[in-house]
């Protein structure tokens, strides 16, 4: 309960004791007290609310009627206690209150008292400062009326010497000049003239002035002859000219004449600086020091030549520095003349020499400037662009790479140090898109070199595999294995290591053309593209090689297979990986922290915007690995194709006469394809083993690899390469087993393989037809021995029952067919991966024949059985 | 048969069949004939008389005992064909025959002359004089027949020289083009062409394919276009005057590609079928005469009106439509002469199925 509410309770009890209403007086008092207590606002911010007994629309008639009407009796007794004991705690707060007040209001009169005394003898002594200070003024106003006079005189006397100071200076000038001139110091005597000449222009009607401007002019032509001369000395340096120039602009020179001289002496003497330059370049390549020195004394030569030439020609207007000249303003002026003593600075000499000319003679002067000039910084970009070339093998260089050195300086030189050439001739720009070349050219280079080191590797290998050929029919399994991991390796590593450590070091040599973001940026986005040409490069190369090769051979063969997998070890580790190392060393965002216990899947490492590269290069090489296969298979599978129709074409076999002639023996073709066929699986199972044969020792090899520095190294020795999923404990799609064709569900007819059956029952088989799924000849192969010999089987009799319809078979054709067709369901058994199929599609052989054959008729099985039993061993 | 628009009208040999060909009749119906291959000697000639306005076949069977490799049919006069068939010893030859024109029904065939050991007969699409050409295993030879067709006269042989075939190879296919006269052969994998006129080779692509090349067409709108199928599944459409590369590959068989056919009036139709059962039918026509065209499409077509304001879908490249309704290799497949939409296939076991280009993409190719 506050104060407020103290009082409202007062008043009501008042009242309540009174019987009547408040008296009016009470209330500014209230008011009085609400504000010095500070609660006047905000009680009044506090509501209406007439039940609140600490609210300032308490209404205690109201609440009284309210206790009386809703509370009992003893509700009533202990709420009037309550109300008592409040009271009584107001009370003595307020008698606190009132105590503390009282003190205040007594220290209060006590300070008031002193005051009082104290300003009483204030006064007096106000007065009396008052009578010193008149007196005081009356003296000074005295002094200075007795002065005034003198101060005039002194005024006109100091003018008088001022004046006769200039014309001292004036009268002496042809003296000065003729001294200077004398001693050479013409830059002085430039200066002198340059602050005389408006006087003589001013003063042209006193004749006294004429001999003396004469005079000087006389001296003056011959310090611009001397001027001119010394500009055109043959020893004379680039500031040397631009300092005359600068004089001789000031000497009121033509601009236009000048200027035009001017550029021809500049570039006369720049041509013949670099000319030096090259020579020492020249001389010793790569040198650091000769380059720098070229930046550093041509570059920078030819950023002051242009500076010069755009204070002296193409500045605007009135600077500045123009004012100073004049002679009124001799603060300035003497300022110029102490400094002119030191011999003076190019910066500071351009301060104040400019030729005014108008907007078209400025611009005249630009296109001449940047005529003469543009072909100089050309010059020298070529020879920063022939500096920083890169020869044909990037990763044989020096490491850092000097060019990165080179570029960096002549980068810092013009960004930094040039801005007359930035700015007049776009140095900046071009000097970014040197580095921009550079940089492509860069990765080119190393890409190049990738595809190049392949191609070379994949030749090698032929070689190889042409001169083993020649020793036995047989390609030496370890000449595929050590070529696939050592190209693999070789080549993730170019990438992965060696091309990616080169182009970090460039990333993070701290050269100022690749520090900041937008620069780095670009340099990225250079190296991102970079890599995915790469990949196309590298599948490009391999494809070529595969063309390049004598199709049909046993090398083209050998070469698409181990392609192939070398297509589909890319698609499944080496891009990944590479992207993952390219992430971690030129991506450095904060990465997820990984568990140091699970060993790091690469796909994580990856960062988010090479994603889809990943995914594009990937396909590319998963695609070209299935192509790489095909083509493998296609390439047996067109030799098998030839071979059977020359068989089955020939009119020997078909012309068989003899009267008792059984078959002795199963055609020689078959035999041949049969062995060729296990020479085939024995190749693809050296490229691409099955799974469990070699798991555990792939296993035991991931482990004892260290991860650490080379890209999961691997030793060649191992013969057979380890399947891709095992090694890396990647799942790849292209693994899992797909079957290109489902299992003929519904044939039943010719589940049996009894040789004398009822050929020709057109209907029959026809309706099986029906069922049966069509069979796709040439489909999706899988990397495995066992399905690209299934396709290989699918081919062969495929085709041996095309041709077989297009020949007309004998009785005795027909019995040596169907000796064939039992060998072939006896060898090709092992390779069929359907056994229906094959079944099926002997079958199908055998209606053809049947069709084919004048005299069909089935051959005794026990001859069959005879010769067949022969082989089965 | 009920559905007239893309339905399909099939007929059954009853005999194994390898061959068919359009013949060049001057009535409204297109006829086919079909040669049957049977080593019995019961074999048949059939004549496939496909009427539009019913969708029906009609067949007139003759008898030919000889088992029948290849028809040709004569460019000229509608009775004329050639047959070529094994003989009793194994070996091939060929007779012209000549159906009855009073009465249709009558099966009279005469031969009128013989040469041996012949793959396939073609005819001179053009020139004067009749001139027919027999293919054999290594040569091509061009006759004249004299007027009353009784007797032939040599006129040149083109001799195929192939040291560089690495594999035992002979002549696959070949074609006689109207345009400039010239043979074009396929032998192995290598395409080649002779011009009959200078008895010169015009050009050679060996290894046109991966494999063998067992089909080719010439097209009868663009001089020096042909399209060649082969045993690696691919067409290939070819420009003979640069071989380095084709115009075009087609990838849509599983095997074999063993016949195939160029529209006679818009060329950017192309028939293949093949080992796989499959009948294809191909759009070429960024590589047809009609890429000419440029907008404005066929103008022989009185129909086509002049306004061209109404944007319509024009013909793209890409496979039109597979045709599946074959159970065996599918050996061959033509165009008919009288009606440029419709065209039938011929499948091992028998069965002829005659189709029509699927409306929308005739309207396509009419520019309606």
């Amino acid at each position: 309960m506050g104060i407020s509410a103290w009082v409202s309770v007062r008043e009501y009890l008042i009242r309540v004791d009174m019987g009547e209403q408040l008296p009016p007086r009470r209330k500014p008092r209230n008011d009085l007290l609400r504000n010095y207590y500070g609660i006047g606002g905000k009680a009044s911010g506090k509501g209406n609310d007439t039940s609140d007994i600490d609210g300032p629309n308490f209404d205690s008639a109201k609440y009284q009627n309210k206790l009386l009407k809703e509370s009992k009796l003893d509700l009533l007794i202990s709420r009037d206690n309550e109300l008592v004991t409040e009271i009584r705690e107001l009370d003595g707060d307020m008698k606190t209150l009132v105590y503390e007040n009282y003190s205040k209001f007594i220290s209060a009169t006590d300070t008031i008292r002193k005051m009082k005394s104290n300003v009483e003898d204030m006064e007096t002594e106000m007065d009396r400062l008052r009578d010193h200070m008149s007196k005081v003024t009356a003296h000074s106003s005295t002094i200075d009326k007795e002065l005034a006079p003198r101060r005039d005189k002194i005024r006109q006397l100091d003018g008088v010497h001022n004046l006769l100071k200039k014309l001292q200076f004036i009268f002496e000038l042809p003296n000065r000049l003729q001294q200077c001139y004398n001693s050479g110091a013409y830059p002085q005597a430039v200066r002198y003239w340059a602050r005389t000449t408006h006087l003589f222009d001013h003063y042209q009607q006193l004749t006294v002035f004429h001999n003396i401007e004469n005079e000087c002019k006389d001296i003056m032509k011959r310090v611009r002859q001397k001027l001119k001369d010394a500009m055109h000395a043959s020893n004379a340096s680039i500031q040397i000219i631009t300092e005359n120039t600068s004089m001789l602009i000031q000497l009121k020179e033509d601009p236009t004449s000048l200027s035009k001289e001017y550029i021809a002496l500049q570039s006369a003497k720049l041509e013949d600086l670099k000319g030096k330059h090259l020579v020492t370049l020249q001389n010793e390549r790569h040198n650091d020091d000769s380059m720098r020195s070229f930046n550093e004394e041509y570059l920078a030569d030819l950023n002051i030549v242009v500076a010069s030439y755009q204070r002296f020609f193409m500045s605007d207007g009135q600077p500045p520095e123009i004012s100073a000249l004049g002679m009124s303003t001799s603060n300035t002026s003497r300022r110029s003349l102490g400094s002119a003593s030191q011999k003076g600075s190019i910066s500071n000499q351009e301060a104040h020499s400019s030729a005014h000319l108008s907007e078209s003679e400025r611009e005249e002067a630009n296109s001449l400037l940047i005529l003469a000039f543009s072909p100089l910084l050309d010059e020298y970009l070529e020879t920063v662009k022939y500096a920083i070339r890169i020869p044909s093998d990037p990763l044989g260089l020096p490491r850092p790479l000097p060019q990165i050195q080179i570029l960096n300086d002549a980068y810092s030189a013009i960004v930094h140090d040039s801005s007359a050439l930035c700015e007049v001739l776009l140095a900046e720009q071009r000097i970014l898109d040197i580095v921009k070349d550079w940089e492509s050219e860069l990765l080119t280079s190393l890409m190049h070199d990738a595809a190049a080191g392949l191609e070379e590797r994949f030749k090698v290998f032929s070689e190889k595999v042409v001169a083993s050929q020649q020793t036995s029919a047989n390609v030496d399994p370890g000449i595929l294995t050590t070529f696939v991991i050592d190209t693999e390796e070789w080549l993730a590593n170019f990438m992965g290591m060696d091309s990616l450590q080169l182009l970090a070091e460039c990333l993070q040599s701290g050269a100022s053309f690749v520090s900041g973001k937008p620069r780095k940026d670009m340099f990225l986005k250079q190296i991102q593209s970079g890599l995915l040409k790469h990949w196309r490069l590298v599948v490009d190369s391999i494809k070529d090689h595969m063309t390049n090769v004598e199709s049909k051979s046993l090398v083209h063969q050998t070469v698409s297979l181990v392609a192939s997998r070398l297509c589909l070890d890319f698609a499944e580790i080496w891009v990944i990986k590479t992207y993952a190392q390219f992430s971690k060393e030129l991506y450095p965002v904060s990465r997820r922290s990984s568990n140091p216990y699970r060993q790091e899947d690469d796909r994580d490492l990856i960062v988010p915007l090479l994603e889809p590269d990943v995914q594009e290069s990937t396909d590319l090489y998963r695609e070209a690995g299935q192509l790489c296969l095909i083509s493998y298979a296609r390439t047996i599978g067109y030799m098998f194709t030839d071979k059977i129709e020359g068989f089955l074409r020939d009119k020997q076999w078909l012309m068989l006469k003899e009267k008792d002639w059984i078959p002795s023996s199963v055609s020689s073709v078959w035999t041949e394809i049969a062995s060729e066929l296990e020479i085939v699986e024995r190749m693809v199972d050296i490229v691409y083993p099955i799974d469990s044969e070699n798991a555990d020792r792939s296993a035991e090899s991931e482990y004892s690899v260290p991860r650490t520095n080379r890209l999961g190294s691997q030793s060649p020795s191992e013969i057979g390469l380890s399947p891709t999923n095992q090694r890396l404990g990647i799942t790849s799609p292209s693994m899992t087993s797909l079957s290109s064709f489902t299992s003929a569900a519904n044939n039943d007819s010719q589940a049996t393989n009894a040789m004398p059956r009822t050929y020709g029952n057109d209907l029959l088989s026809n309706i099986s037809k029906l069922f049966q799924e069509r069979i796709e000849i040439y489909g999706h192969i899988d990397p495995s021995a066992l399905d690209v010999c299934g396709a290989l089987v699918k081919v062969i009799l495929k085709a041996y029952n095309e041709i077989l319809r297009e020949v007309t078979l004998n009785k005795y054709a027909f019995w040596q067919l169907q000796v064939d067709v039992e060998y072939l369901r006896i060898v090709l058994w092992k390779f069929a991966r359907n056994e229906k199929l094959l079944n099926s599609m002997l079958e199908e052989i055998c209606a053809s024949a049947y069709r084919r054959c004048t005299q069909p008729i089935s051959l005794d099985s026990s001859i069959s059985d005879q010769i067949l039993g022969a082989y089965e061993q | 048969m009920n559905d007239r628009d893309d339905g399909s009208c099939v007929y059954g040999l009853r005999q194994q069949a390898r061959c068919l060909a359009g013949v060049h009749n001057e009535s409204d119906s297109s006829q086919f004939l079909v040669g049957t291959t049977g080593p019995k000697k019961d074999n048949h000639l059939h004549l496939l008389d496909f009427d539009d306005s019913t969708f029906t076949l009609q067949s007139s069977l003759y008898g030919h005992p000889q088992e029948i490799w290849d028809i040709a049919t004569c460019p000229f006069n509608e009775h004329h064909f050639f047959t070529t068939y094994s003989n009793d010893d194994g070996s091939l030859g060929s007779s012209l025959w000549q159906k009855d024109p009073a009465d249709h029904q009558e099966q009279t065939m005469s031969s009128r002359s013989d040469t041996s050991k012949d793959l396939k007969v073609l005819w001179a699409p053009c020139g004067e004089k009749s001139r027919i050409a027999t293919v054999s295993d290594t040569s091509i030879a061009v006759y004249a027949l004299d007027a009353g067709n009784h007797n032939v006269e040599n006129i040149t042989t083109w001799e195929i020289e192939n040291g560089k075939e690495a594999s035992p190879w002979s002549v696959h296919n070949a074609i006689w083009s109207s345009h400039n006269d010239e043979l074009i052969a396929t032998y192995g994998s290598t395409v080649a062409g002779w011009d009959v006129r200078s008895n010169k080779a015009t050009f050679e692509r060996q290894r046109a394919h991966a494999s063998n090349i067992r089909s080719v067409d010439y097209n009868r709108n663009k001089p020096h276009h042909i399209v060649t199928g082969g045993d690696d599944a691919a067409m290939r459409i070819w420009d003979t005057r640069n071989l380095t590369s084709p115009l075009m590959e087609v990838v849509n068989h599983t095997h074999w590609i063993r016949s195939v056919a160029y529209n006679m009036v818009h060329d950017q139709l192309i028939l293949s079928s093949g080992s796989d059962t499959l009948v294809n039918l191909q759009s070429a026509v960024s590589v047809s005469s009609a890429s000419y065209m440029g907008k404005t499409l066929d103008s022989d077509d009185d129909e086509s009106d002049s306004s061209m304001d109404e944007p319509r879908e024009l013909p793209t490249d890409g496979l039109i439509k597979t045709y599946d309704q074959h159970e065996d290799s599918v050996y061959s497949v033509a165009w008919s002469h009288s009606d440029i939409w419709v065209f039938a296939s011929l499948s091992y076991d028998g069965r002829v199925v005659v189709n029509r280009v699927p409306t929308s993409e005739k309207f396509k190719i009419l520019g309606i």
